[in-house]
């Protein structure tokens, strides 16, 4: 390994060396002497040269582990504008490995609604795979808050909103409820990426069908969100 | 959507049973196979009646259940087909909890399971032990009809138990 003292160690008494030799640093320990290291071993820092698109010059930038965030394995995006109201849809398909007690994917869209000239979504639309979710004056709209998953319940994703209202039957109500209530005893966290498995591709068809169902009928949905 | 929402809960609930008193009697007189048959028609009932979205949920659980017919029954076969029941059960007992509250009501019960001094309660009440709590708490049972206060005591209503039942188990 070449080895670089720091411009101090290089000029203390000390270790004034003889060029070209090698430093020898020595412990006396107990009347013996032992190999070792000072001051210290220069602290390995490792550096990642990364050149992004915009930048004349590679940027460097020190790794940084990503933890806990959760990401959705694809992702699908319609986008519906709709100027007479003043209003931006957005639906995204997120393809999770559906990991409840039934083996199978889920595709997921979700809709995301902007007001004209926000550039952040103000509510949301997730479809569990019954049952559909308002999440009502969102506060946090990145992509990565939003599933806190429930490893052994149904897949029921819960966005960080002031209200959540729960639409179509009852039977996908106490669902929801069953998942707020596991996720609050057990202090659930997001799933690690890394502990996400593979799965069974999809049906397809079944996505289209319910995605254009969406799409279709979005305006409904921005009336009665409105009216909550 | 009141389209009869009751019966469906019914039908699953039958079918629920129906599946347990059948892992009882392979526990009970050693039988080798479940006996699903009168289950599988209660969910076909119940599939019947279904919308759209529940028709999924329903669809999902017949699959599950219809990979035990005629397979014997080993203890980690049992205990794979009590989880199914316990994760089907308790999403089918909290639908029946919730299934009449109105939209207000049905805010404030999720807010209600976010707080564990609360679910204890209930889970206590169950157990017949009395725990203190406050007195806005007991206001909102109350308004939730989980409890009911009957000469003085405070009783679990048909409402609680069953959300009591979901409670423990998870």
């Amino acid at each position: 390994m070449k080895w670089q003292m720091s411009y101090r160690g290089r000029f203390h008494w000390a270790y004034r060396q003889r060029r070209g030799r090698r430093p020898d640093y020595f412990f006396r320990r107990g009347g013996k002497i032992v190999p070792g290291h000072f001051p210290k071993r220069p602290r390995r820092i490792i550096w990642i040269r990364d050149t992004h698109e915009t930048d004349v010059y590679p940027k460097t930038k020190a790794i940084s582990k990503a933890v806990g965030a959760e990401e959705a394995e694809e992702e699908i995006i319609h986008i519906v504008t709709d100027d007479q109201n003043d209003v931006r849809a957005i639906v995204k398909t997120y393809k999770w490995p559906h990991d409840g007690p039934w083996n199978k994917v889920d595709y997921e869209p979700v809709i995301w609604f902007y007001k004209k000239g926000f550039n952040r979504p103000s509510h949301a639309i997730s479809f569990s795979h019954y049952g559909y979710v308002y999440h009502i004056g969102l506060r946090s709209w990145d992509r990565n808050d939003f599933s806190p998953r429930f490893p052994n319940e149904f897949h029921t994703p819960v966005l960080r909103a002031n209200r959540t209202r729960i639409v179509d039957g009852t039977l996908s109500r106490g669902a929801y409820a069953y998942a707020i209530a596991s996720l609050h005893t057990r202090e659930q966290k997001p799933v690690e990426t890394s502990q996400v498995r593979e799965g069974f591709p999809p049906n397809s068809v079944e996505i289209s069908k319910e995605l254009t169902n969406i799409i279709q009928n979005w305006e409904e949905c921005w009336i009665e969100l409105q009216k909550g | 959507m009141s389209y009869k929402k009751d019966e469906l809960l019914n039908y699953l609930n039958a079918a629920l049973e129906q599946i347990e008193s059948s892992v009882k009697r392979v526990y009970g007189f050693r039988i080798e196979t479940l006996d699903l048959s009168p289950a599988l028609v209660s969910i076909e009932k119940a599939r019947n009646i279904a919308s759209p979205r529940d028709k999924a949920l329903v669809e999902e659980f017949e699959s599950e259940i219809k990979k035990f017919v005629g397979v014997r029954m080993t203890a980690e076969n049992i205990a794979e087909v009590k989880e199914i029941l316990r994760h089907f059960g308790s999403e089918v007992s909290m639908a029946k909890v919730v299934q009449d509250y109105s939209e207000d009501e049905y805010n404030s019960f999720l807010k209600l399971l976010e707080d564990p001094k609360t679910k204890d309660c209930i889970i206590s009440l169950q157990e017949e032990k009395a725990k203190p709590i406050s007195r806005e708490e007991l206001k909102i049972i109350l308004d939730l009809k989980i409890v009911e206060d009957r000469n003085g005591k405070i009783h679990l209503t048909e409402r609680g138990k069953c959300l009591a039942k979901v409670l423990r188990c998870l």
